[in-house]
């Protein structure tokens, strides 16, 4: 695209031919008759090198190229730039990844707040001390667990199925429970049911079938706006269209789904003094910058809208489940940080979370237990002690448990 | 002060743009340019003048605050045309058939039958919209015809006041007048503005209280917003779009209040000189902020009123010109907004 080699007519034969040379050259197999909705995303990400090799580029730019791909699929990628790199091609890799980047770059340059802030060989750095050097400070260690899960169980599922768009269920007789003080982490690449738990979970879809129940009482019996009140805490997978309305200040988008309680103002009148000062306390806890509850949301940085969305949902008189949908995609190092110790402090406190992420990493640091999703059934289930990204990465891909 | 400053400084400079365009015109058309100004003068600066200008503003609050409450949960009402005139022949249909209630009680009921009238037609849409996904943009475009038709069946047979020639419904009993501020405080000599003013000025002070500070105009905004959004934080978005278009239809309903119960005192076919539509040209000029909508309607009331003005005042032109001027404001505003809105966007990308 840009570099048709033809004046008016397309010679299809000539490009086919070059992107052949190409693909032998660099050791790409791609089927080049395909279109591009067909491909795995792995090979999508291929398709876009390839195009970049076609353009005789020698300096590959890549900007968060992992973000959608499985473990397995992130290895070939690199495979496939370390190709590249044998014959000269220089490669730009922009990531929070860290682990992306020890292993495969020769020089990290590290920004913060748009600076320049250190220039290092990759070989003199590890996970923790590059982590280090792009907050700015020392990182806390995660606190240990203090006492096992509780005995009681907070979310039940039995059975959980939803109907899908292609005949095919989007989630198929889903079965398992969290108890007080446990999280339970669901791996998965993205479209396997995921969304579909999420939406039964939040209680915004109530049209399933089995059975999904919260503190004993059926998901589509209590209005979500109830279960919201009786300690549900929703972290919803898409800040932008989900979690929060971009067009509403802060202090407005801070009382969003709780709106109706009586501490705002009698009998449904919303206090504006009340919202401020509630809107300068959560964002002095939760530090939230700017400080201004009056700027509207869409103002903010990624991270501070994220935590603006925790700052809401666990700020409420008690949390007893909260569910954690990609709470730190988009968001940098410093606010995950933060965010993940909230939560460990959530779970401390004896709520029941269930986190979903695309992050292995994450997953594997904060769950007692970690379910894989594939297809809307869950494949697997495992601990953190027990397994490794390899492993989950397999099971992601429909690889038998 | 700023702020205020911030709000006002487009639509101000939109209007002055849109004069300067107009006076040009005139000009070309040979008519001196100055009959425009003498005519706004007339129309803002004498008692005559501002009692009719305000007597026009009255109705357009109406319309254009039922148009902005819609817009605030994402809908967009061109359907106060019709709904002013359910609300209308709903306060016809309450008067004859309760005539002879005390005073106060009489006013009560005739102002709710009007809101009553006008808001089950809008609710309608909603209720389309929220049930079945029809857009109400076409739905509410329909309705009016239909509205219509159903008003002048009404006008023509069943309420008709068959001593008379023209098409009119039979008078509402005395209890159901509203006395116009010349017959209550000796104010705008013998124009026909009326108590309905207060009315509209409450009623917009209202609607800002209801959308900004309650519950349930949070809700309504919420959904206009972002309604996937507000779904997760369980509000109804089926529910919150049905309350907006019965509001909506509501809020044009009240039109009647003016031209009925503070006017005519009964319902002649075609008075409205399309007030619902102008309605959203009053909602867009204030960005839907009702208290903006006074001024607005109050603009939009000078510009109907100085075009009957003009066409006394010269022979050239007709009253269509404030058709004109009112296009060219909208044009000139909304082209405001729209250089605003790139300007902010080109600094975030700068950025």
């Amino acid at each position: 695209m840009g570099q048709e080699p033809s004046r008016g007519k397309l010679n299809k034969a000539e490009i086919l031919q070059k992107l052949t040379a190409l693909q032998n050259q660099y050791g790409f197999s791609l089927n080049l008759e395909a279109k591009i909705e067909e491909l795995a995303v792995g090979h999508q990400q291929q398709v876009e090198i390839l195009k970049l090799l076609y353009r005789e580029a020698n300096i590959l730019i890549l900007d968060e190229p992992t973000a959608v791909l499985t473990p397995q699929e992130v290895d070939t990628l690199f495979e496939k730039m370390r190709a590249l790199w044998k014959q000269g091609k220089t490669i730009v890799l922009i990531t929070h990844k860290l682990r992306e980047i020890l292993r495969f770059t020769d020089t990290v340059t590290v920004m913060r707040g748009g600076r320049v802030v250190e220039t290092v060989a990759a070989k003199d750095l590890d996970e923790r001390s590059l982590a280090e050097k792009i907050v700015g400070r020392k990182l806390a260690t995660l606190p240990a667990r203090h006492s096992p899960p509780g005995k009681e169980s907070v979310l039940q599922l039995a059975g959980l199925s939803v109907a899908g768009k292609y005949g095919k269920p989007a989630l198929d007789n889903v079965s398992f429970e969290i108890r007080r003080g446990e999280v339970v982490g669901i791996a998965g690449i993205e479209g396997n049911g995921q969304h579909e738990l999420v939406e039964v979970l939040a209680g915004v879809n109530r049209n399933y079938s089995g059975s999904a129940k919260l503190l004993g009482k059926e998901y589509s019996e209590v209005a979500a706006y109830a279960a919201k009140q009786k300690g549900l805490s929703v972290i919803p997978p898409d800040r932008h269209r989900e979690a929060v309305v971009l067009d509403f200040s802060l202090a407005e988008n801070f009382i969003l789904g709780h709106h109706r309680e009586d501490c705002y103002g009698k009998r449904g009148y919303l206090s504006p003094k009340t919202l401020m000062s509630q809107a300068d306390g959560l964002m002095n806890r939760f530090d939230v910058r700017p400080r201004n509850a009056e700027l509207p949301m869409s103002a903010l940085s990624g991270g501070n809208q994220q935590k603006c969305v925790v700052a809401r949902e666990l700020s409420q008189t008690r949390t007893d489940f909260l569910l954690a949908a990609h709470p730190t995609r988009g968001v940098d190092i410093g606010a995950i940080e933060f965010i993940h110790q909230v939560f460990l402090e959530e779970r401390d406190k004896g709520a029941a979370i269930l986190l979903i992420s695309s992050e292995l990493e994450e997953l594997l640091s904060l769950s007692d237990r970690i379910l894989v999703l594939y297809e809307g059934r869950v494949v697997g289930e495992t601990t953190p002690q027990k397994t490794d990204e390899a492993q989950l990465g397999l099971w992601m891909t429909g690889a038998s448990a | 002060m700023k702020k205020l400053w911030d709000a006002l400084k487009g639509p101000i400079a939109g209007v002055l743009l849109s004069l300067a365009v107009s006076a040009a015109l005139l000009a070309f058309l040979g008519e001196s340019p100055f009959v425009l100004l003498e005519a706004l003068q007339s129309t803002l600066f004498t008692s005559f003048g501002l009692g009719y200008t305000l007597f026009y503003a009255t109705p357009l609050i109406f319309t254009g605050l039922a148009v902005a409450v819609c817009f605030h949960c994402g809908l967009f009402n061109i359907g106060a045309e019709g709904q002013l005139y359910l609300g209308s022949i709903g306060i016809v249909i309450i008067g004859s058939l309760f005539p002879n209630l005390p005073g106060i009680l009489a006013l009560v009921l005739g102002i709710s039958a009007a809101f009553l009238f006008g808001g089950l037609w809008g609710g309608l849409a909603g209720l389309l919209k929220a049930k079945r996904g029809s857009h109400e943009v076409i739905v509410t475009i329909l309705l009016n015809f239909v509205g219509i038709a159903l008003v002048n069946y009404l006008i023509l047979y069943p309420l008709r006041n068959r001593t008379v020639q023209n098409p009119e419904t039979l008078e509402v009993t005395a209890p159901y007048f509203l006395p116009t501020l010349s017959d209550a405080f000796g104010l705008f000599e013998s124009t026909p503005v009326n108590l309905a003013l207060f009315l509209a000025v409450l009623t917009a002070v209202g609607a800002f209280f209801f959308l900004f500070r309650t519950a349930w105009g949070y809700e309504l905004r919420a959904v206009g917003a972002c309604n996937r959004a507000s779904e997760f934080a369980g509000i109804s978005v089926g529910r919150n779009m049905m309350l907006a278009m019965f509001l909506g239809g509501g809020l044009a309903g009240m039109v009647g209040v003016n031209e009925v119960m503070g006017h005519q005192h009964k319902l002649v076919e075609g008075f409205s000189p399309q007030y619902g539509f102008t309605g959203i040209a009053v909602a867009l000029l204030a960005r839907n902020h009702p208290i903006g909508i006074l001024l607005s309607a109050v603009l939009f009331g000078a510009l109907h009123n100085s075009a009957r003005e003009i066409e006394f005042l010269s022979d050239k032109v007709s009253k269509e010109l404030s058709l004109v001027l009112q296009g060219l404001i909208i044009a000139f505003v909304a082209s405001h907004y729209l250089f605003e809105h790139t300007l902010k966007r080109r600094k975030k990308e700068a950025a």
